[in-house]
């Protein structure tokens, strides 16, 4: 099976959110700065509930925020 | 004598297959790619998550109380410990100090993380993962004791009975420092790969 890849743009959100630092995310969305960092980069898949969460706080749908990209 | 001649090349190859083992399981878990050095950076600049934390107080717990006992017992021999009742307390306070330690830094310490919503879904997962290495810690000091009292005492035919203690208290031993390394193996490997 190809591996699907999940795409975000919450780096861009973050910073069209008047800066939003990472700390300020984690904080918001209840996760460490590092998961910010890993998900930033593509470098981790978070649940469901997180994903809804991190659109939540940018008042956007998750597929807005998240992209599916694979088979 | 013979015993003694095969003990050390046993006891090597129980060590060369734990370093195999930890070589293994790390190949396996980090068959993404590498981070990048931009994003090792940012991954190091961003503060240690409190589990981490905990984590590296345990080892240091977990493995100061089993330096200590094994010094003690190196240097006095276990048939002393057996029979001076006063060695068998100091080495018995200084398991329950280390035990009463390791509880209260790090399983209370996760309890009240988890109740500060300190935890998030990856340090869980991190969490959920360290029983591997606990096992596979343990595994190999049940192998290391059984090599090193057959080759001890076969000749004999019978292992004394303190060896069933230290046996137990060093399984107990092992099995708080194989979590707490097997959340520092995941956080390790999660600086390095990624997760996915």
């Amino acid at each position: 099976m190809a591996k699907a890849e999940i795409r975000n743009q919450i780096r861009r959100l973050r910073f069209d959110h008047d800066e939003m630092t990472q700390q300020e995310l984690a904080n918001r969305v209840g996760c460490t700065r590092q998961t910010i960092v890993l998900l930033e980069h593509g470098r981790y898949v978070p649940s469901l509930a997180l994903a809804f969460r991190i659109a939540r706080t940018f008042e956007l749908n998750v597929d807005e925020v998240f992209e599916f990209v694979g088979d | 004598m013979l015993a003694t001649f095969w003990s050390v090349p046993l006891l090597g190859t129980v060590l060369v297959l734990a370093v195999v083992a930890v070589v293994l399981m790390m190949r396996t878990m980090s068959h993404r790619k590498p981070l990048s050095s931009e994003e090792r950076e940012e991954m190091a600049s961003s503060p240690m998550p409190p589990l981490q934390k905990r984590a590296w107080w345990g080892l240091l717990i977990g493995g100061g109380t089993f330096a200590l006992i094994a010094y003690i017992l190196f240097t006095r021999g276990a048939a002393e410990y057996w029979e001076n009742d006063s060695l068998r307390l100091t080495v018995v306070a200084i398991f329950l100090g280390g035990m009463v330690m390791y509880t209260g830094v790090f399983l209370a310490g996760f309890a009240k993380m988890r109740m500060k919503g300190q935890l998030d879904e990856r340090d869980r997962a991190i969490l959920a993962r360290s029983p591997n290495v606990q096992s596979a810690a343990v595994i190999m000091a049940l192998a290391a004791w059984m090599i090193s009292l057959t080759e001890m005492f076969h000749s004999e035919g019978a292992v004394p009975v303190v060896y069933l203690y230290l046996i137990f208290g060093s399984c107990i031993l092992v099995t708080l420092i194989g979590q707490s390394l097997g959340v520092l193996l995941g956080y390790w490997i999660a600086a390095r790969h990624g997760e996915s």
